[in-house]
């Protein structure tokens, strides 16, 4: 691996969505700078080093064959432990014992595919609203960034920014001020809470209400959001996929509870719309890396949460996408 | 940012003064530096492309009462580049180092001039420009894959005429170039009085044979003047360094004759040879242009080229050359 992160190859990220395995079809990902293949088979998932250690071609161009993976240059088989069990050009000769693929972890939840690159992984982010009976679940990406995964969690983190980049929708240029919240970073995280911000359209439905927000940065490329506007309350969770160090792939999954008269579709394109908001400004920041030393860059009171945020993740030793 | 303390110190064109509208914002790049250049009320500014809050570029922002606004937070910039609001503070002085970095401003030929460094000299001299018995005609940017050096030398060079821009600037058929000498001036280069038969000396038509006279005027600037009787077509070639990939040609054509030929079919004209070029130029390895003249072969037909690398040694230019 190119840069290997300590913190990050033990986390979960998403790499695919279920529905792009359709037909047998083999995806190819990239996950810290490693290229990887994934596969599925019976409902069981593959995630891979995309390489065959014969000629260093890309499995991913292969194809799933009884229950086996198939390397697109000489064939070589590899069955769903990652052993070579094929080789066709001596089909009478037992596999040498290197030929195997490295095997990453790999599971299903919210409808995507996530891979770990270690074998000792961390929790995986948890959407708790995903198994409440009471709310409308919804998943969008993932979204190509040409951006690191801090600056897109610190993106989703901010305040200051609501009321100029999604202007009429989360604030007025008229009412741009910040007051001060709470902020508290803990072990595990980042938390955020006693915000209010008048907002015209604060989730999609409409109503304009002043809209109580709570966030947790769960993992340093997991966060999430509580959102009390009215009578309905909206949550989110943001992953960024750390591609490669200034490349990432955002993916989201909200809920609504409330709200029963929008149109699930009207609450699914205000959110990409107001995503699509913020993707030029995060893609133009520079540097790409987010600068964890604070003098790098200007901290003002409405930032304690970023500054929250860049200290946790110098403390955890992030060092994949931050300077 | 490229460090050649040459090219730093230099001014570069980055926009064409009638682009910019007042209140227009426009994102450009200068020796590997983002640039935002955008027009208030106190004229036109040329600033580093980055609000130091977090990063974000200026040159997505819009202007305002002379002002830029970020936009990602919409801190407000006055045209000295000075931080003077912060809307989720309204009530807070912003801290002094909210400031973004201000670069100079010339505007000359019609083009908008800047320096990363500190100036040294001005722009190129171009008497054309404010001589009333000529016509000056702008063309260009071209925007090149490939370094300035690489550039200019193909706009001194002769040789090329009858293969590039047969039918244009030269005939397949007069390929021989005669004796000619360059040399080094105290400001450049100079070749003075080449001959060359053209089938079409100046997009009216009609062939002849002209004399051109070349000069370098900066590491990255060069002139001819192609003389006919007493017809006079000069061009100036101006080449931005954009990075260390990329440059961007702006040019000026001014022509004392032909006054009632369209200036849009002159520059028609000017477009369609350097699309001839631009294949050429682009597909030059090394990408450097060697210093070390003993590194490509050069003939009598080469002189100017000659004289062009050893100028540039002598200068001490980096950019663009090995």
């Amino acid at each position: 691996m190119a840069t290997p992160d300590p913190v990050l190859v033990h986390d979960w990220h998403p790499l695919a969505r279920v529905e792009d395995f359709g037909g047998g079809k083999v995806v190819a990902s990239r996950l810290l700078g490693e290229d990887i293949v994934l596969w599925a088979d019976g409902g069981v998932y593959h995630a891979w080093k995309d390489l065959c250690i014969h000629r260093g071609a890309r499995l991913s161009l292969g194809k799933v064959k009884d229950h086996c993976l198939q390397c697109p240059y000489h064939g070589w088989t590899y069955n769903a432990a990652g052993t070579c069990v094929r080789i066709p050009a001596h089909p009478e000769q037992k596999p040498p014992a290197r030929a195997v693929v490295s095997v990453y972890g790999c599971r299903e939840a919210y409808g995507w595919v996530w891979g770990c690159l270690s074998q000792t992984p961390n929790e995986l982010p948890v959407f708790p609203e995903w198994t409440s009976t009471d709310v409308r679940n919804f998943t969008m990406g993932p979204y190509a960034m040409e951006a690191g995964g801090p600056r897109i969690i610190e993106n989703f983190l901010d305040l200051a920014h609501l009321p100029v980049v999604h202007e009429g929708i989360l604030g007025v240029e008229s009412r741009a001020e910040i007051n001060r919240y709470r902020v508290e970073k803990t072990p595990d995280g980042v938390y955020a809470s006693e915000i209010v911000v008048w907002q015209p359209d604060p989730d999609g439905s409409g109503q304009p209400a002043a809209a109580h927000h709570t966030y947790r940065v769960i993992r340093p490329l997991a966060a999430y959001l509580t959102k009390a506007a009215g009578t309905s309350v909206f949550t989110m969770m943001i992953v960024a996929t750390p591609v490669d160090e200034a490349r990432s792939k955002a993916w989201i999954v909200f809920s609504m509870k409330g709200a029963d008269s929008t149109p699930s579709q009207q609450l699914y394109d205000w959110t990409e719309r107001v995503f699509l908001q913020d993707k030029p400004v995060v893609q133009s920041q520079r540097p790409e890396l987010l600068p964890l030393d604070l003098q790098a860059e200007l901290h003002l009171n409405c930032d304690r949460t970023s500054i929250a945020y860049r200290q946790w993740l110098n403390e955890l030793g992030v060092s994949f996408g931050t300077s | 940012m490229i460090d050649d303390p040459v090219l730093l110190n230099d001014w570069h064109v980055v926009a064409r003064e009638g682009d910019l509208a007042k209140g227009s914002v426009a994102p450009t790049r200068l020796l590997g530096v983002d640039l935002v250049v955008w027009r208030g009320e106190d004229g036109i500014q040329v600033w580093d492309d980055l609000c130091v809050h977090r990063g974000a570029k200026l040159s997505g922002g819009r202007v305002r009462d002379g002002c830029i606004i970020c936009p990602y937070h919409g801190w407000t910039y006055d045209s000295e580049g000075e931080c003077v609001r912060i809307p989720a503070h309204p009530d807070q002085k912003p801290p002094p180092r909210a400031h973004t970095n201000v670069h100079p401003v010339k505007v000359a030929y019609g083009l908008v001039w800047t320096c990363l460094g500190t100036p040294a000299g001005e722009p190129p001299p171009y008497p054309e420009w404010d001589d009333s018995a000529y016509r000056n005609i702008p063309c260009g940017p071209y925007a090149f894959r490939a370094l300035g050096p690489r550039v200019i030398e193909n706009f001194l060079d002769v040789g090329h005429f009858p293969f590039v821009h047969a039918g244009y600037l030269g005939d397949p058929g007069h390929t021989e170039i005669d004796e000619y000498e360059a040399v080094i001036t105290p400001t450049g280069v100079l070749a003075r009085d080449i001959p060359i038969w053209q089938p079409d000396p100046d997009g009216t038509g009609k062939s002849a044979k002209v004399l051109y006279t070349y000069e370098a005027l900066k590491p990255l600037t060069a002139r001819f003047t192609k003389a006919q009787g007493e017809q006079r077509f000069t061009m100036i070639d101006i080449v931005t360094p954009v990075d260390g990939e990329r440059s961007l040609a702006w040019a000026i054509m001014s022509m004392n004759y032909a006054f009632d030929v369209p200036a849009e079919k002159i520059v028609r004209f000017q477009d369609e040879v350097t699309a001839q070029d631009l294949p050429i130029v682009e597909s030059q390895r090394p990408e450097l242009l060697p210093l070390d003249l003993q590194a490509e072969l050069h003939l009598r037909s080469d002189r100017t080229a000659i004289a062009y690398r050893r100028w540039l040694r002598q200068l001490g230019l980096r950019f663009g050359t090995s």
